[in-house]
């Protein structure tokens, strides 16, 4: 039996100061090819949740933290965010965030020449992570003269350089247009068929979560409202309406259609058009 | 009357040598107008709203507020007449209160202390921020922050407002909220431009969508007009919503749909000629 890439046991955390726990009872699995979408309202505790993956909550927070995270059965808690660095990879919503290097190419390099790794070893890495994403032409290139979404696809590069088993994206899109999104969402779909890593995403962006999810994780004020298929969660409209989850336009019309449809709503625009014409 | 923006073949690069960002475009935008500023990461968009508030200044061509050109303003000249809110309201903000923030912009334009309070909680009001105006800036969500910006720039009372990504890191609940607060300011009779890659937003709210590439306008009319554009839409790196998508799909004739409100009628229609065949 495939065992679970990330293993997420009654989390609870509350940063120093705070007087309400950021993260409470939180648990689910991840496993091998998957995409576990997290959304929830601001203040929900996601970005907070991705910190816990690497182990930067608890060991680089001043805070009270219960329960466990493994990553690949080993307790994060008891880990550094450099033990981890090849087995999670962060990516943040703004990757100049991230970026050290003066080209694409010395951004790539940076952390595997501090793992120690050699000459050989290191430009096989690289050369693989940036055609993964497709980005060969720019590796001399300043990662600060680059677009939103070229910028995205060098931060991911630099994680997948690390040949990580998890990649957790935060907010990855929500500043790049819809071509510079798709990019980034081919990049990962690829990342998932090919290379079988686990993916965390979180964002507010549901058509995005409803197109590339298998499950959804629901946040809201710390506590995991639900954790549920793709399909389930964007059918229940009462609780995307109470937790203020943005509706997919598609879900939005075929909820309101009554009488006229009654089998399980499309959450894709490719169901909904094969629907309409009477494809499926 | 003059129109209250005329821009005409304004060219700007940010260095002599550099790529030029924009590229002989003309636009012209008159008092009243809702109009969202589309087009991929790179495409001129922010550069063109900078120069239109005279942060930037064009390598040619030239552009007129009010019948006056915006390089002969001085700097609480232009602030009068434009207001820029930043994508992110943490490069705005500075001051240790709200009601700080929100005065700067009349202090500097030189008004009396009883206008500056009379403006402070005017702005206040409108975003609805007047019980936080003694809390620090950072006493809530960027949601909170995004509104105190918006403030700001409101207490100066300009013609045009123009907003940066004015949902970006926001939930679906606080975009909501924020276009709400846009729709609101509009009423009062300013001119709103917003910048967004959001165009379900531009699809429910704004009345006019310039799509821009590559430094110049590709597409200007409505959002019903703007999103039939199939073609030019995919050259410039834009595309419509979902809905309209699925319009384009389905349907693609008549005025695209632009919400799920719109598309309700027809996908039953359709629906039902498919059980009857």
């Amino acid at each position: 039996m495939t065992s679970p890439l990330v293993s997420v046991n009654d989390l609870t955390w509350s940063y120093v100061g705070s007087d309400r726990p950021a993260l409470s009872g939180v648990n689910f699995e991840l496993m091998p090819g998957e995409v576990l979408g997290v959304t929830g309202p601001s203040g929900a505790g996601k970005t907070t949740l991705c910190m816990t993956i690497n182990s930067l909550i608890p060991n680089n927070f001043r805070g009270e933290f219960g329960g466990r995270v493994l990553v690949q059965e080993n307790d994060t808690a008891l880990l550094s965010v450099c033990d981890l660095v090849q087995q999670v990879g962060l990516v943040f919503q703004d990757p100049e965030s991230q970026f050290m290097g003066m080209t694409v190419e010395e951004e790539l390099v940076f952390t595997l020449e501090n793992l120690g790794l050699g000459d050989g070893e290191i430009t096989h890495r690289i050369t693989h992570a940036i055609e993964m994403v497709h980005m060969e032409d720019f590796m001399q290139r300043s990662p600060f003269s680059l677009s939103g979404g070229q910028k995205q696809k060098v931060a991911i590069a630099a994680c997948l350089a690390l040949e990580p088993s998890v990649l957790v994206l935060d907010e990855p899109t929500s500043e790049l247009d819809p071509i510079g999104a798709s990019e980034v969402f081919a990049v990962l779909r690829e990342l998932k068929t090919s290379r079988q890593i686990g993916i965390i995403l979180v964002t507010h962006a549901t058509e995005d979560l409803a197109a590339f999810c298998d499950r959804v994780l629901l946040l809201s004020e710390g506590r995991q409202v639900c954790l549920t298929s793709t399909q389930e969660f964007f059918s229940d409209v009462s609780l995307l309406e109470r937790y203020g989850v943005q509706i997919p336009q598609i879900v939005e019309v075929f909820g309101a259609l009554g009488e006229e449809y009654s089998g399980p709503i499309p959450i894709t625009l490719e169901r909904a058009v094969g629907l309409i014409r009477g494809e499926a | 009357m003059p129109a209250l923006v005329e821009i005409e073949n304004v060219h700007f690069a940010y260095s002599d040598d550099g790529p030029e960002i924009i590229s002989g475009l003309n636009l012209t935008i008159e008092r009243g107008e809702y109009i969202a500023l589309i087009g991929q990461n790179g495409s001129g968009k922010t550069t063109l709203s900078k120069l239109i508030g005279g942060l930037n200044t064009p390598t040619s061509g030239e552009i007129r507020i009010d019948d006056v050109s915006v390089a002969t303003l001085s700097v609480p000249e232009r602030t009068a007449r434009v207001g820029y809110c930043y994508q992110n309201p943490d490069h705005q903000i500075f001051l240790n209160t709200v009601e700080e923030e929100v005065a700067f912009g009349p202090k500097n334009m030189g008004l009396s202390p009883g206008e500056i309070e009379e403006r402070v909680v005017q702005a206040l009001e409108a975003v609805g921020l007047l019980q936080y105006r003694k809390e620090e800036p950072y006493f809530s969500g960027k949601g909170e922050r995004q509104k105190i910006a918006v403030a700001s720039v409101l207490a100066m009372q300009p013609s045009l407002i123009v907003l940066d990504e004015p949902t970006t890191g926001l939930d679906w609940r606080d975009s909501q909220n924020m276009m709400r607060l846009i729709d609101d300011i509009r009423q009062t009779g300013h001119t709103i431009m917003i910048i967004t890659h959001n165009m379900r937003l531009v699809a429910e709210y704004a009345e006019r969508a310039v799509v821009m590439c590559h430094g110049e306008i590709k597409l200007d009319g409505t959002p019903a007009e703007v999103f039939q554009h199939e073609d030019t839409l995919k050259e410039s790196f834009v595309s419509p919503p979902q809905i309209t998508q699925l319009w384009r799909a389905v349907e693609a004739q008549g005025a695209p749909w632009l919400n799920a409100r719109q598309a309700v009628p027809r996908v039953k229609e359709l629906m039902q000629l498919k059980k009857n065949k």
